[in-house]
């Protein structure tokens, strides 16, 4: 008996085990992979891993683009206990009214992560922390801060809140800059805090590679203040400076004023963001005038030393008249120039005809992109040659009915700085891996042909741009320790759609190097609409922005200093010629 | 099957028990602990790209310029001063193309 009841006892045991061993296999077979399923949800976490934006920096390897952490403040309604507690809690926090507060936590409606603040300190973060607000949390998301503030702002741009580059250099090199998303699994335990890793479930991120330029932040930055000076001086509307290495075509500086922080970016309008340099052609005036005299050489419609009748300050060429600033008699070929006479050039112009003035236009590299690696690149405005007229002859030569980007203009001037190659201006150099590894190198290849003789470039540069400078009312752009060559420019601003010209409105202009034996650098300044009152010769406005950047870029970068040049120039023999003008003359333009 | 045999085949199983417990445990404090290196890694990650930057401020030229001037040293132009960031709050904010 006794031992029946053992068997019994051990007989219900086994059946109540075979029992449970049937319901695990039930559920293992039929329920399983959705409980599987549903303690996986529970435990396991794959948590995006964001990886650094990469850096822009200048050529020296200083920041001007960085990504950093910040604090920033969420909200989830949905399990929000307490709203008005909320809203009186975080206010306290952040030391603001509740009412800043409340409406903000009251927009987030449906939604379940509502970013509240961003930026918060590290403080305020833990004070949020120890508040332990069930639905109220503090994440760390990627800030971009560009810690030089404005300095090459229009170039580089911004980004947008999520991370992505919607101006300038950062929405254009975004594919570099962004890197790629990492994950990692996290096995969290009961209260979902993360545990550890699961197996095999971290991929890294990889960071956004960096993005190095050619521009250098200490002259930037240097060309940037003097424009602001400048701008601030003449009371203008705006200005834009580049400053360039005429044998490589590397960009040093390209600044526009007023700027704008990019830091704050949303304070400023649309316009601020513009890299104006490559965007937004103008009539160049007087600064064109070098490039159809060298096309006159070079087509031996002149001769150095050729005497031109100015006819005393007003000439009429069928039903056009043309008028200089000053009045003059007789002016050699190279004192055309060094004076800016309209008259002589426009019989310069009639001597070359249209064809080759379009031509050397072309020549030069006016009318089309000059394939800069910068996006909303303008390519200025040369009409076809078979829309040109009588007026073109004598207009072109003066720098009228042409429009071209400041860009186009520097790398103009590169061609008289560099024996007569037009180099293709670069602001990309190069793009390295976090490691510091070279990913790509920018570095355009030299241009090997000059696309004029070199003998013609070394006159304009040697005897005429330098005697600009040396003689004439441009020696605002004179430096004590360098030879400077460079033409003013006084154009005036055509209306929109044509029908003439603005009244009192000008972009006066300096372009030129230094030193001229063998130019280092190229700079261009261009200030619009200056109160005329104050002054608005490109002599008197633009070129002591311009001496003053060379003299700054040329001592930073170490240029040995050069004795000025002393050779005479060819003159008229005339008995009235003007002589050299004070600095406090009327400048001719 | 002895009782012996029995024994020793529950006490082989309790320490195979024992030994995958305590292989388990290790294997989760070690990954417990590579969790935690990653947050550390993370924090000093975003302290790095901070100073990155607080460093990036100091070397900007700006700042070059204002510390040479708050220290007296004599090497900059008398114009490179905090009156520049006045000065660019006082330009007058239209701003349009270059060509009208």
């Amino acid at each position: 008996m006794k031992n029946l009841a053992g068997q019994s006892v051990i007989a219900t045991v086994l059946i109540v085990l075979v029992a449970l061993m049937g319901r695990l296999v039930y559920i293992n077979a039929h329920d399983g992979p959705r409980l599987i399923g549903l303690a996986e949800r529970q435990q396991i976490s794959e948590v995006p891993i964001i990886p650094r934006r990469g850096l822009i920096v200048d050529c020296r390897g200083r920041i001007i683009a960085g990504t950093t952490l910040r604090k920033s403040v969420f909200v989830d309604p949905g399990v929000l206990p307490d709203t008005q507690l909320a809203a009186k809690t975080l206010a306290d926090i952040l030391d603001v009214d509740p009412s800043e507060v409340g409406p903000d936590l009251l927009a987030a409606g449906e939604k379940r992560f509502f970013v509240i603040r961003r930026g918060i300190t590290e403080e305020q973060s833990q004070r949020i922390a120890a508040a332990n607000i069930y639905g109220l949390g503090v994440f760390s998301e990627p800030c971009r801060t560009y810690p030089m503030n404005d300095v090459g702002a229009a170039l580089v741009g911004f980004v947008a809140p999520d991370g992505v580059g919607v101006s300038g250099l950062e929405y254009q090199c975004d594919k570099w800059l962004a890197g790629q998303n990492g994950v990692k699994t996290i096995v969290r335990d009961a209260r979902r805090k993360a545990f550890w890793l699961a197996d095999g479930g971290y991929r890294p991120a990889r960071d956004g590679f960096h993005v190095v330029l050619t521009i250098d932040a200490e002259i930037q930055a240097n060309v940037e203040r003097e424009l602001i000076e400048t701008v601030s001086k003449y009371k203008a509307e705006s200005a834009v400076a580049i400053v360039m290495h005429p044998q490589t075509g590397a960009i040093l500086a390209m600044a526009n004023a007023p700027g704008f922080d990019p830091n704050h970016y949303r304070d400023y309008g649309a316009a601020y963001y513009r890299n104006k340099s490559v965007t937004d052609p103008y009539e160049p005036g007087s600064t064109f005038k070098p490039f159809i005299a060298s096309g006159a050489l070079a087509e031996k419609a002149v001769r150095r030393g050729e005497v031109f009748d100015c006819e005393r300050g007003s000439w009429t060429d069928g039903a056009r008249t043309l008028r200089d600033h000053h009045p003059y008699d007789f002016l050699s070929f190279e004192e055309v120039l060094i004076k800016s006479s309209n008259i002589g050039m426009g019989k310069i112009g009639k001597r070359l005809g249209n064809e080759k003035l379009f031509e050397y236009c072309r020549t030069f590299g006016f009318g089309e992109k000059t394939g800069v690696d910068l996006i909303g690149e303008d390519a200025g405005i040369l009409r076809p040659l078979a829309r040109w007229n009588s007026f073109s002859t004598t207009s072109i030569p003066m720098g009228q009915e042409l429009c071209v980007t400041p860009l186009q203009l520097a790398r103009g001037y590169c061609a008289f700085a560099n024996g007569g190659k037009i180099v293709k201006p670069y602001v990309l150099r190069a793009v390295m891996d976090a490691g510091g590894e070279v990913v790509s190198d920018f570095t355009p290849p030299l241009p090997e042909e000059p696309v004029i003789s070199p003998e013609i470039i070394e006159t304009m540069k040697d005897k005429i741009l330098v005697e600009v400078v040396r003689q004439a009312a441009s020696q605002h752009a004179k430096l004590p320790n360098y030879t400077v060559f460079g033409k003013t420019g006084t154009a005036q601003i055509a209306k929109k759609g044509g029908g003439g010209y603005v009244p009192n409105a000008y972009v006066s202009s300096f372009v030129g190097g230094a030193p001229a034996k063998n130019p280092q650098l190229v700079v261009l300044v261009a200030v619009r609409k200056p109160q005329k009152s104050i002054g608005y010769y490109g002599a008197v406005v633009a070129a002591p922005a311009a001496a003053r950047i060379l003299s700054h870029a040329l001592a930073y970068l170490g240029v040995p200093p050069e004795p000025p040049a002393q050779e005479p120039i060819a003159s008229s023999n005339d008995p009235n010629a003007l002589p050299p003008l004070p600095l406090d003359a009327v400048p001719y333009d | 099957m002895t009782v012996a045999r029995a024994l020793l085949i529950l006490f082989l199983m309790v320490v195979v028990g024992v030994v995958m417990v305590g292989v388990r445990s290790e294997s989760a404090k070690a990954a417990n602990r590579i969790q935690k290196l990653h947050e550390r890694k993370v924090v000093l990650k975003q302290k790095l790209w901070s100073k990155e930057l607080e460093l990036a401020q100091l070397r900007g030229p700006e700042a070059i310029r204002r510390r040479a001037v708050e220290m007296q040293l004599d090497v900059v132009p008398p114009a490179a001063t905090d009156q520049d960031k006045a000065k660019k709050k006082n330009v007058p904010p239209n701003t349009g193309p270059l060509n009208d």
